[in-house]
This record gives C-alpha cells, structure tokens and sequence, in this order.
C-alpha cells in the first residue's frame, strides 16, 4: 500500500512535469523535478529522475549539471544489484515496486546526451570515454538477446545510431580507424534491422561518410560494395576530414506506457499442477504451473474460471513537425532522420510482449491460489486478500518520458568561431523557425542540438 | 463514497479475521508479511561511517580508484628510478635530472582523473630523492602570476625574481587504456598504461615502461 501511494506521488508529478512540456516551459518542468530531491533520488525511480533532470537541463544549456546528472545514472546502472526483497515484492504485487533499471533503447539513448553536454563543454576525453562506454553497453545488449536475434524479424537488439554517434566522436578527434569501424556496424545494422523493421533508411549524410572514410583509409573492396549496394558513385575529390558541424534535432515525444488488461478463461485438466489460460480475442494460449494441490478435483482454484490481466502498452505522443532543415549563411542542409525512437520503444515492447503475459499471469495465479485456499478456510479473510490483489494488479507504466520521439541529424562545414543558423521545422502547413548559435572551434568538430517538444498526437 | 467504505470495511475486517485464525496466518499471511518486512527494512537501512587508514586498499564499485593510482604510480617509479636514464645523466651532468611530469591520456572506458596520477607519480618521484620535479603547466601559470603580484606588493628583500625557473631535462607521458571482457554479472577489466619518458631537448626516448592491473568484478 505504502509502495503504491509513493508511486502515485511520482505519477502525478510526471503528469505536472509533461503538462510543462506541453507548453514548452521546460523551466517549469525542470522547477518541478527540483522539489523534493531527495525524496526523488531515494526511491525506486531513482534513474528516471536522473534522466529526465539531465534532459531538461541540456535542453535548458546547463549542461556541466546535465552530464553530471547522467553521469550519476551510468554509475547507478552500473551498480545496480538484483534486489531479492523488491522482486520477491513484486512476485505478490506488480513490476511497480522494482527498482526501474531502464528499457534497452533508453540505457543507450541517455549516453547520446552525455556526449552532446561532453562535446558542447569541449571536453572531448569524457566524450570519447562515453563513446567507448556506450559501445560497452551494446555489447551488453547484444549479449543479451544471444540466439533470438537471427529469427525473421529479429528482435531490437542493436542500434545504428548508436554506433554513428561513436563514429562521429571518433572522427572529432581524427581517429578515424574505430570511426570506420563503428560506421560499418552502423551501415550494417541501417540496412537490415532499421529498414526492415523499424522503417528507417540510411541517412544521405551517413552514405556519404562512410564511403569517404572507406577510400581514404584505402578500403576498395569496401568502397565498391557501398557503391553497389546504395546505387552511388563516390566523388574520391570530396575531402579527407568531413563537416565539422554536427547539428542534431530532437523533435516531438516519446511514446508513454498506459496499462491495458486482458481478459482470461482458466481452463483446467492441462496435467497436474498445470493450467491453461486463454483469450480469445487475439488467441493467446498460456499454460502455467500453479503446482499439484491447486488442480485436484474439489480444489480452491478450479473455481476460478475468469481473471483479468494489466500489461503496460505504448501510446504514440509524436511529432507536430514532420521534418526540417537548417538555414546557414544562405544555403540550406535538410535534416535527415537516423533514430525512430517510437518505433524502437514499441518494437521492444512488442518483442517481449508474450514474456509480459507469461510474467503476469504466473502472478496472477500466484494471486489467485493463494485467495481461494483462504477464501476456503475464511471467507472474510479471503475476500481482503482479492482486494488486496485487485488493488496491487498494476502493469508497470513507467518509462523516461522526456525523451523525444524523433531523432534528427544534419553535418555541414562552418568557419570557426561563432555561428548563426535556424532551425525551420515544417508542421501541417505551418512553419516555425528557431533561431540558434553554434561555437564552432579551430580544430576538432563541434556537436549541437536542439529540441522541438510539440507532440503530435492528441495527449492521453 | 459508499463504496469505498465498503472497501475499507471488507479489508480490516478480513486481516481482522485472519489475525484471529492461527492456521490462516501461518499458512498465508506470515510469508506475504515476511516478504513485505524484508521489503521494508531493506529500505530503512541507516548509514554507518567508519575512518580507515587511507593506505587501506579498499574496492566497492570496481572502478579505478585511489588505490590504483597509488598502485601505478609506485610501480612506474620501480622500473623507472635506477635505470640508465637516470644513471648516465647524473654521470655526464653531474647533478640529479629535472622531470616534468606530463599529460596522462585516458583511454579507457572510465571517467578517470589524470590530476590524480600525476600527484602520486610527482610524490614518488620526489621521495626517491633521485631527481627533482618541477611544477606542471598549470601550476607554472598561477606561479608566475604569483611572482607578478610580488613585483608589485612584496618588499624588495623577500620578491622573487623572474628567469630563475628551473627547467626540465625530461618530460613523463603516459597513456592508459583498458579492455573489458563481461558476459552476464560478471566482468574482467584489464587496464595497461603505457609511459614514455622523453628528453626535452632533443625528442629522444629515453624510457619506456608498462604498468598493468586487472580486475574481475562479479555482481
């Protein structure tokens, strides 16, 4: 009971923080999260907190607190050990009460921040080490999903955009062997994974880069194979060092988890100790152990004929813009898509969404055993404890809201110094521009970003 | 409002109920309690703070930490101090060698302070008493406004005087880079940290060293 109500406490604040960024006051957004800090930092919503403080304060310039916010969510992630007595907790109630350790796509997606606050502040070591970090957590990932992933349709388990950002902190600081290695698992991860099932193609910008690298660091036979493979004919007169800008824009939301239930038939006689629930509906089909006492003829559970599960389930906040391009000194650079975040978050969701029936619904005939033998023994006692279950049945909405739905990159060649450009994002026959600077130093390359908040979609 | 009086009713009259029955308690209640109680207190921990000798290796998270500087840098002086470098400078000098010790690159995947290391390497080396170290760039600057300042303010006795730096015969560089191996709860980092001690005036290497230290770190 205690879990839940501090749990609502947090759902109402996020609710204040995401009617803030409506509106585009990140300042309010951000004032909100500053309010019990240490109430924040405490709980079980630990890492949340770090990421949506560190995103606001990137979007808010502050960027020195920004990576130190995310620095303390990689530590966190990275110490973080299985709580026995949270996830005991949560076999008798829901996934709310565990410690949230992220989904796969946000544990990458935070360190995009740190390099953005590591390159704008100019130090390039913490980026390059944040580069090499995330390329620590894609093998992570990649290990995790061992021997799902060459089925048809395979599930998210790597990313390209990931290892394009590695290659462009690579390229800025001219080592340009391991940025050729982290675009050729970018080029390959884009033409597979991210044009099959998540309908993004391969930046323009990116076909570009990794040719140039590819001839320069005297790959033929690799050059030719991209040749071929994308229908272009590398200019070999382009030069060896490429744009020194790198603008990124984050626009619109990320998707939000909302709860959806389910209705189940429990059919016995599925062997001792087993039982089948079933709907109909979209014809799932579940067999779970509740153990041999439960299935005897006369048992308290084959009473139960219907239970009703919670999953968690994205909604689509979206983008009011559709798409975009930068304006410097006259000349125009479109803004080329690399990261659907939606469609990654629901790919993941989907990819483990029979895993989330299992999970639930061995919980929920935990629940339901445990019930109806008391039901049998008191009734008075029983019924508290359906209500008591009633109560704690919660799917586990909890995601970093602040994200965005989107993720858009432009690279172009500037003079040093500092930089006028605007940003004009196109909406449905509308327009906005965002005037921006860029610093732009002598040597190395220089990162920038800037988001757009408006959701596309109306709000849930 | 009714209904949620009927709901509060249900609920303490049914643990009213099954605090009553001691087979129910046993059976249902006790292990949903112990669950619910190891829960909380694993929630309520208080902090303890102990003071340990900070010669103590210590190691919580498995990240680098002071004890590894300490570690590289008294490894580095081993190998270094007696070797012909040193030796044959003092012959054809005849005085100890000024070092400077220089940037240490972090190639690893770990937020690393180098400030760190270059103390312990400037501390070690100065104990050794084989040769003298002199203040790294940083330092340098805030000195020599310092030595301004005295232009100024300081009576004439006591100010310091300027083209009187002493300057290094040597400067130490160092790269550290690590690999990480890891499957599941489990992880081996292998750190290495290549130095080069190199002579100012003409480029020359004149010593090269490898400090290395590997860690398994098991959730």
């Amino acid at each position: 009971m205690f879990a839940l109500a501090s749990c609502s406490q947090i759902a109402l604040k996020q609710g204040e923080i995401n009617a803030s960024l409506y509106q585009g006051d990140v300042q309010k957004a951000y004032d909100v999260l500053n309010q019990d800090i240490d109430r924040w930092k405490k709980n079980r919503n630990a890492l949340l907190y770090y990421w949506n403080k560190g995103t606001m304060a990137w979007m808010l310039g502050k960027h020195q607190e920004s990576s130190e916010l995310f620095m303390t969510s990689d530590y966190f992630l990275e110490d973080m050990y299985r709580n026995y007595a949270n996830v005991a907790a949560s076999l008798f109630t829901n996934d709310k009460v565990r410690q949230y350790r992220g989904e796969d796509h946000e544990r990458l997606l935070f360190q995009y921040y740190q390099i953005l606050n590591f390159m704008q502040l100019g130090n390039q070591e913490y980026a390059l080490v944040q580069a090499r970090r995330l390329q620590l957590e894609l093998q992570r990932l990649d290990d995790r999903y061992k021997g799902e992933k060459d089925e048809p349709g395979a599930r998210y388990h790597e990313d390209a955009f990931a290892y394009l950002l590695i290659g462009l902190v690579y390229e800025s600081a001219n080592e340009l062997d391991n940025a050729y290695i982290a675009y050729k698992n970018a080029y390959r991860i884009y033409s597979n994974l991210y044009s099959s099932s998540l309908g993004t193609d391969m930046p323009e910008q990116f076909k570009q880069d990794i040719m140039r690298l590819a001839y320069h660091l005297g790959h033929p036979d690799d050059l030719e194979r991209y040749e071929k493979e994308l229908g272009l004919v590398y200019d070999k007169t382009t030069p060896r060092i490429g744009g020194n800008t790198v603008f990124f824009w984050n626009n619109g939301l990320s998707p939000v988890k909302e709860e959806i239930s389910l209705d189940f038939t429990i059919i016995r006689g599925q062997g001792a100790g087993w039982v089948l629930f079933t709907n109909n509906q979209f014809g799932f089909s579940f067999p779970v152990f509740i153990g041999e006492d439960h299935t005897q003829d006369g048992s308290a559970f084959s009473n139960i004929e219907f239970v009703r599960a919670t999953f968690p389930k994205y909604f689509t906040r979206g983008a009011f813009f559709s798409h975009g391009e930068l304006l410097v000194n006259g000349q125009t650079y479109p803004m080329e898509l690399a990261e659907d975040v939606s469609q990654i978050a629901h790919k993941e969701l989907d990819d483990r969404f029979l895993k989330e029936i299992g999970k639930t619904l061995a919980r929920l005939a935990l629940k339901k055993a445990s019930e109806y033998q008391l039901r049998k023994e008191n009734p008075e006692a029983g019924a508290a404890l359906g209500l008591i279950n009633m109560i704690t049945e919660q799917a586990d909405t909890r995601s970093w809201e602040s994200m965005p739905h989107q993720i858009s990159y432009s690279r172009l060649n500037l003079p040093s110094g500092k930089q006028s450009m605007v940003l004009r994002a196109y909406g449905p026959a509308v327009s906005h521009d965002q005037p921006l600077q860029v610093y732009v130093p002598n040597e190395g390359m220089s990162f920038a970003g800037f988001h757009t908040l408006q959701p596309g979609n109306p709000l849930p | 409002m009714t209904k949620k009086i009927y709901t509060k009713t249900v609920l303490w009259n049914g643990i009213w109920q099954m605090s009553r029955n001691t087979t129910t308690m046993k059976k249902h209640v006790l292990p949903i309690l112990l669950f619910l109680g190891v829960f909380a207190i694993s929630s309520c921990s208080q902090r303890q703070v102990t003071r340990i000798n900070p010669d103590e290796q210590t190691d919580l998270s498995g990240r680098w930490n002071d004890s590894d500087d300490k570690i590289v840098a008294e490894d580095m002086i081993d190998q270094s101090i007696d070797k012909n470098w040193r030796t044959e400078f003092e012959a054809i000098k005849g005085r100890k060698p000024v070092v400077i010790v220089g940037r240490i690159k972090n190639s690893t995947s770990e937020f690393i302070d180098p400030i760190a290391i270059v103390k312990q390497i400037e501390g070690a080396y100065i104990n050794t008493g084989k040769v003298r170290v002199v203040a790294t760039a940083d330092e340098r600057k805030e000195i020599r406004d310092e030595r301004e300042d005295q232009q100024i303010f300081a009576n004439e006795e006591s100010r310091k005087k300027w083209g009187k730096e002493k300057g290094a015969d040597f400067m130490l560089m160092g790269v550290m880079s690590s690999k990480t191996d890891q499957y599941g709860k489990e992880k081996i980092v292998a750190y290495q940290i290549d130095f080069e001690l190199i002579d100012i005036e003409t480029n020359e290497k004149v010593w090269m060293g490898q400090s290395k230290i590997k860690k398994q770190i098991k959730n």
